[in-house]
């Protein structure tokens, strides 16, 4: 399970994300656990593929996680406090690690949903990380290979189609994520008068 | 598959603990750490014995859990605050004001570190009392959903949990109910009208009901 989730988003540089999306916010380094946790709620609950957390995933949280991991291993064992300390410390990186794990993991089952309709839109594959596109690439081709031979193949040509529209586009063989949900808000800081359009 | 059906639909109760379990909360320690805590997450002053320090409550209960530490009842679960609260939620329309995770904070203290807490039981009942008010006046909020929003000030996570599936749904058929602009018309020409007429009766939420599953097709 994590060995897979490991190798998705290692060997990939930083940066690219924040070059990309230029009004993405800086977060500051001691931030970045509680930034990761506001992702993961955030992305559990909208119903699309949000923007990937490059800095806080890839930049910082990676190799962080690599110190820690050698801080617990210095700890001398001996010793009763540093035991326990040790055994708080394992507890954060476990809790650290299971958001993370559950983040991905989330954002690879909406990949896997909406693909087709994620890789057509301009707009939701540039909120994907480079490995995540990789994913999805690579999910969209064995699929579709994968329904071709187990039976499409044996269908008339004109019933082939994986991507077909009827009624003017509104019905359509392509899932694409419900925008037009109710949500949830909670509201942070006082700003005054705010008018909600419709 | 990627994430299990369960977690599909939003938190579960269980993520929504360990939510809460990232809440400070205040502890006198029995052990002396002798160094700062560096978390990944921030870095937590050093333990002293007959201190009060400020941790994340998932190591307050950690701690507690091998008896190295008392924890401090947060000052809004007081039996008296408690009380104070009830009376308010009884009193009045809106929501008594409580933490955001009143009730996963309690839940697990209650159960962790039930020493800790003076007259358990009595917190306990009251408590119970709270969320079953409280909870009556989530229920009566489905009447004031309307055509754009809802605002319910001072409600937890875990209440808002419990009502998201039907207020979604809720707040969706309604939205769905609106006369049939020309943006909204699901169906263009094939089923032209179909949302616009359904508007009236008791047989509309069924008719869109079904719609609604066909739509994936």
């Amino acid at each position: 399970m994590s060995d897979e989730d490991d190798f998705d988003i290692s060997g990939f540089t930083p940066r690219v994300a924040a070059s990309r999306d230029p009004a993405l916010p800086k977060v500051e380094p001691s931030r970045y656990v509680q930034h990761l946790t506001q992702a993961w709620i955030n992305e559990r609950a909208a119903p699309d593929v949000l923007q990937y957390e490059q800095a806080s995933v890839d930049g910082l949280l990676l190799s962080k996680i690599g110190d820690q991991m050698s801080v617990i291993d210095e700890l001398d064992s001996g010793n009763d406090t540093s035991m326990i300390i040790s055994i708080l410390y394992q507890t954060e990186l476990e809790r650290v690690k299971f958001v993370l794990r559950s983040y991905l993991r989330t954002r690879i089952s909406k990949i896997e949903k909406h693909c087709e309709f994620i890789l057509a839109d301009p707009a939701s594959k540039r909120r994907l990380s480079r490995a995540e596109i990789m994913y999805a690439e690579n999910y969209s081709r064995a699929t579709r290979q994968h329904f071709h031979s187990s039976f499409l193949a044996s269908l008339p040509s004109s019933l082939q189609g994986q991507d077909d529209t009827v009624f003017n586009r509104k019905l359509n063989m392509i899932s694409q994520p419900k925008l037009d949900e109710a949500v949830f808000c909670r509201i942070v800081e006082d700003i005054g008068d705010f008018q909600l359009d419709e | 598959m990627a994430l299990p059906r369960h977690l599909k639909s939003g938190l579960t109760p269980l993520e929504i603990e360990f939510l809460a379990e990232n809440e400070p909360i205040e502890i006198s320690a029995a052990i002396d750490t002798q160094q700062d805590l560096e978390f990944l997450g921030g870095t937590v002053s050093s333990l002293r014995p007959l201190q009060v320090n400020q941790v994340p409550l998932w190591m307050a209960i950690s701690l507690k859990k091998k008896h190295k530490c008392n924890i401090v009842v947060p000052k809004w679960m007081t039996l008296e605050s408690l009380q104070r609260a009830l009376k308010d939620e009884q009193e009045q329309e809106r929501f008594s004001a409580l933490p955001y995770h009143y009730m996963e904070t309690a839940q697990i203290l209650l159960e962790n570190a039930c020493d800790d807490i003076p007259s358990a039981d009595s917190v306990r009942t009251l408590l119970k009392d709270l969320r079953e008010a409280r909870q009556s006046k989530a229920r009566k909020g489905v009447g004031a959903l309307g055509l754009t929003y809802i605002q319910m000030d001072n409600i937890g996570l875990m209440e808002i949990n419990e009502i998201r599936p039907f207020f979604t749904k809720a707040f969706y058929e309604i939205q769905q109910l609106k006369p049939a602009g020309p943006g909204n018309d699901l169906y263009g020409g094939a089923h032209g009208g179909f949302d616009g007429t359904a508007s009236i009766g008791s047989g509309s939420v069924l008719g869109l009901d079904l719609t609604q599953g066909s739509r994936n097709f």
